[in-house]
């Protein structure tokens, strides 16, 4: 569980960057079409505590 | 590939695919209708708080206007053909009229007016007998000879027995020993910024000649418009670019233009001075509004019910005098009103640089005044004195719910005036003043707008068929 667990941080934070950066190209290139629903800060948060998260275990233990 | 990190990578980033898929939808609307709902006091990325701060309160939920008037700006996600704009508001003003608008000309900073409220007209709709159109249209007669709306256009009374509002009657405006003149003359006067005028001509061209100058006091473009409206509409319209020339002209000659009233609207913004008007068109009225560089000793006559002065040039400070009385102007960036004892009355400026507003027309010679105007039902017309016995109204009344009334009105947006992809609403309240405390007041609970344009099949076969 715990290889699972620190393979799911991983992609999660993958996902996390792939949507920070395209929600961040939409907004430019359709002004309102994200931040008119959504705080891109609520979504910079998460994916920062799981890059602190990812660097903090072992590097043996996330494969 | 792992199976298990395949299975998870695909888990989320499918989930980012529908999230994005939602904010897509959301922004092209492909059913070409959505609705924006607030409470005043919790605006929204769609719809803005009321602005300026000194004219609102926040109270709670509810916004409680102070002064006269306040603003809101519209951000639809894309764009759209028509806006219902409906707003909850309990209006405990001494002031009866309330009226929401859109901005139409930045230039001229004109609005397009709808009515909220009218208290004049939903009190004497309850003692007065109504007839209703077949377009929804209200008569209300202080004693009944009209059963409906079509018969009384059919057979209208005299002119200053109607008094109109929300309602476009066209009437026929002719005078009867109108001659053309053969002299030409030359106004200077130096209005200031936008400006409008009514006309008369009668087997004669219509020829204006505007000098103007542009004060270059922003770097802006200063270019200007002309429209020349006539009995039916728009006849005429003309771009003026800025050639980045101190001194312009234009030149305005129709000719074969029928007998009739003409208004002639000229939009610019407070750069451009109108130095001099040549015409030999010897009507000559300003409508409403006109902020005058040069008034030269001249006097203005006016048939407004209400005068209203205000300068932003402290050294035109002093004391205007309307009729017998006077408006004592001693503020700057404040405006100053007076109801006029007669009419029409006379309007003496002591100094150049003040802006004289008023609810009827401005002329330099009581014989230049022409007004077309049917009476409109405002804060100053006094329907016994005025002895006003039919009115025309296309306002239906706000709904009454839990204490707060509920009113709607629709807006063309194809006309509307966009700046970043935002619009900007009014809510006006006539003569309600934030420096005037004892006015009661106005609280506005709920905003709610309703967006209409065309859906995403419609456009699709838009495109099919000019390709096709």
């Amino acid at each position: 569980m715990k290889i699972d667990w620190a393979i799911f941080l991983e992609e999660l934070f993958y996902a996390l960057t792939g949507a920070i950066l395209l929600f961040a190209f939409l907004e430019m290139a359709w002004p309102g079409i994200i931040l008119a629903y959504f705080n891109l800060n609520y979504l910079l948060l998460p994916w920062l505590l799981n890059g602190i998260i990812i660097l903090i275990i072992p590097y043996g233990k996330q494969r | 590939m792992d199976k298990k990190i395949f299975k998870i990578r695909l888990c989320l980033w499918l989930t980012l695919a529908a999230v994005i898929g939602c904010f897509i939808y959301l922004k092209i609307v492909p059913g070409g209708k959505i609705s924006y709902k607030i409470k005043a006091g919790e605006p929204n990325y769609f719809i803005g708080k009321l602005t300026p701060a000194e004219r609102v309160k926040t109270d709670g939920d509810n916004v409680v206007v102070k002064g006269d008037p306040v603003y809101f700006s519209l951000n639809p996600p894309r764009r759209f053909e028509n806006a219902k704009v409906t707003v909850k508001f309990k209006n405990e003003t001494d002031f009866p009229v309330v009226e929401l608008g859109v901005l139409n000309d930045k230039v001229a900073w004109n609005y397009d007016l709808k009515p909220l409220e009218n208290k004049i007209i939903d009190q004497l709709s309850l003692v007065w007998p109504v007839v209703y159109g077949a377009d929804g249209s209200r008569l209300i007669q202080r004693e009944k000879k009209y059963n409906s709306v079509e018969e009384f256009l059919k057979n209208l009374p005299p002119k200053d027995e109607i008094a109109v509002y929300d309602y476009d009657l066209k009437t026929e405006f002719k005078l009867a020993d109108y001659k053309p003149s053969a002299e030409v003359k030359t106004i200077n006067c130096g209005f200031r910024g936008a400006f409008q005028f009514y006309t008369y001509l009668k087997n004669e061209d219509l020829n204006y000649i505007f000098d103007f100058k542009d004060l270059n006091l922003n770097k802006d473009d200063d270019s200007v418009k002309i429209k020349v409206y006539g009995p039916t509409g728009l006849v005429y319209e003309k771009d003026i670019d800025d050639d980045k020339n101190d001194e312009r002209q234009a030149i305005v000659k129709i000719s074969d233009l029928p007998e009739g009233i003409y208004r002639i609207n000229f939009i610019a913004n407070d750069d451009i001075v109108t130095q001099s008007l040549t015409s030999r068109q010897s009507k000559f009225s300003l409508i409403n509004k006109i902020w005058l560089t040069d008034v030269g000793g001249r006097i203005l006559h006016t048939d407004s019910r209400e005068v209203s002065a205000q300068t932003i040039n402290p050294g035109s400070l002093g004391q205007i005098r309307v009729g017998d009385e006077v408006i004592d102007l001693n503020e700057t960036y404040k405006q100053f009103s007076l109801l006029t004892d007669k009419r029409p009355t006379t309007v003496e400026l002591p100094k150049n640089d003040i802006i004289v507003s008023g609810d009827g027309v401005f002329a330099f010679s009581t014989d230049a005044i022409i007004d077309p105007k049917i009476n409109n039902i405002d804060r100053n017309l006094d329907v016994s004195q005025e002895k006003i016995n039919y009115i025309l109204t296309g306002y239906q009344a706000a709904k009454q719910t839990d204490g707060w009334q509920t009113a709607e009105a629709e807006f063309d947006l194809t006309q509307a005036y966009q700046e970043k992809g935002k619009f900007q609403f009014l809510i006006s309240i006539p003569g309600f003043k934030a420096e005037n405390e004892n006015n009661g007041q106005m609280a506005i609970k709920e905003i709610h707008i309703e967006l209409n344009g065309t859906s995403l099949i419609e456009k699709i076969k838009k495109i099919f068929k000019m390709v096709l």
